[in-house]
């Protein structure tokens, strides 16, 4: 590890925190306050190259230490999850949350050619500021890499 | 090194195998709408949708390539009436040009000079001119990924 390695990841790491900050304090289109708040998620699985069908997603909230389910659905063909938004104008509440998808469960499922006994999930731990805007999830899967953002939309 | 040059071996191997089952899978619903080649551009850096940023659609032929158009992403960060649609969606190569480093300049965002990401070109082929096909760009001015969306 050089210093200028360091230096370049120093760097990254303070665009990530300056990024993390601007995207709390971002402002959203019109179109997407007026869809309301909502949390919505969508799963694409980059080993086939389809949208994933029929794999697990969860939704807790986190309070301290204690977690609590409040949604666990299996996505569609469209990989999304099949009633709609995980939380809707009605039920969405600034705090803190965690998706947690089921990609181990899912390749196994699919008959992807992994170890066997191989496992792995994709939790992704994010903040709910501001209820009135839209968060989408979109995840992309592979069984060897993860990618989880959270979007305005 | 042995290890991290085997996983790395594993892992080409477990994409060449996803490539595969790639060219030989399709929903089925996604087949019963009609043919689209459509973009979304995401600001990884503030957040944003990447409204107004300049992306231009080529044609590739071997090693020229053909303007089709150039159209600027709206408030969604979407191209409005789709890349390719139903009466211009043809098999073939294409290139799709994010032009990141103008909508940064717009964006009032600092970069460096020269900017390290200037234009991400992205080449995706259209293997089947019955399907649709997404294909996102998340960015900032440091990194991007793309992947068929839905």
């Amino acid at each position: 590890m050089t210093a200028e390695t360091n230096t370049r990841r120093d760097f990254l790491v303070a665009g990530a925190a300056l990024a993390a900050a601007t995207l709390a304090a971002a402002p959203q289109t019109a179109d997407a306050q007026a869809a309301g708040g909502r949390v919505t998620a969508h799963v694409l699985d980059l080993y086939t190259g389809t949208p994933a069908n029929g794999i697990r997603i969860d939704l807790l909230a986190l309070d301290g230490s204690a977690a609590k389910v409040l949604k666990s659905v299996v996505s569609n063909a469209d990989g999304r999850p099949p009633e709609g938004p995980l939380l809707t104008p009605e039920t969405i509440r600034a705090g803190r949350y965690q998706a947690v998808v089921f990609v181990g469960d899912y390749y196994k499922k699919i008959g992807a050619k992994v170890p066997s006994g191989y496992y792995t999930k994709l939790i992704l731990e994010f903040d709910i500021y501001d209820p009135k805007q839209p968060h989408h999830l979109p995840f992309q899967i592979t069984p060897w890499t993860q990618s989880a953002s959270v979007l305005p939309g | 090194m042995t290890t991290e040059t085997d996983r790395r071996q594993f892992i080409q191997a477990g994409l060449a195998i996803g490539a595969l089952a790639a060219a030989g899978t399709a929903t089925a619903q996604t087949q019963k709408l009609p043919p689209k080649l459509s973009t979304h551009a995401l600001d990884t850096y503030t957040g944003k949708q990447a409204a107004g940023i300049r992306i231009d659609l080529y044609a590739v032929e071997g090693d020229s390539r053909k303007l089709l158009k150039t159209v600027r992403a709206n408030e969604e960060g979407r191209v409005t009436e789709n890349l390719l649609n139903e009466n211009d969606i043809k098999v073939g190569r294409y290139e799709i040009v994010f032009h990141v480093a103008e909508y940064y300049k717009r964006a009032g965002i600092p970069q460096t000079s020269p900017e390290f990401l200037d234009v991400v070109p992205i080449r995706v082929a259209i293997y089947d001119a019955t399907s649709r096909y997404h294909v996102p760009l998340y960015f900032s001015p440091w990194g991007f990924m793309t992947y068929r969306g839905s």
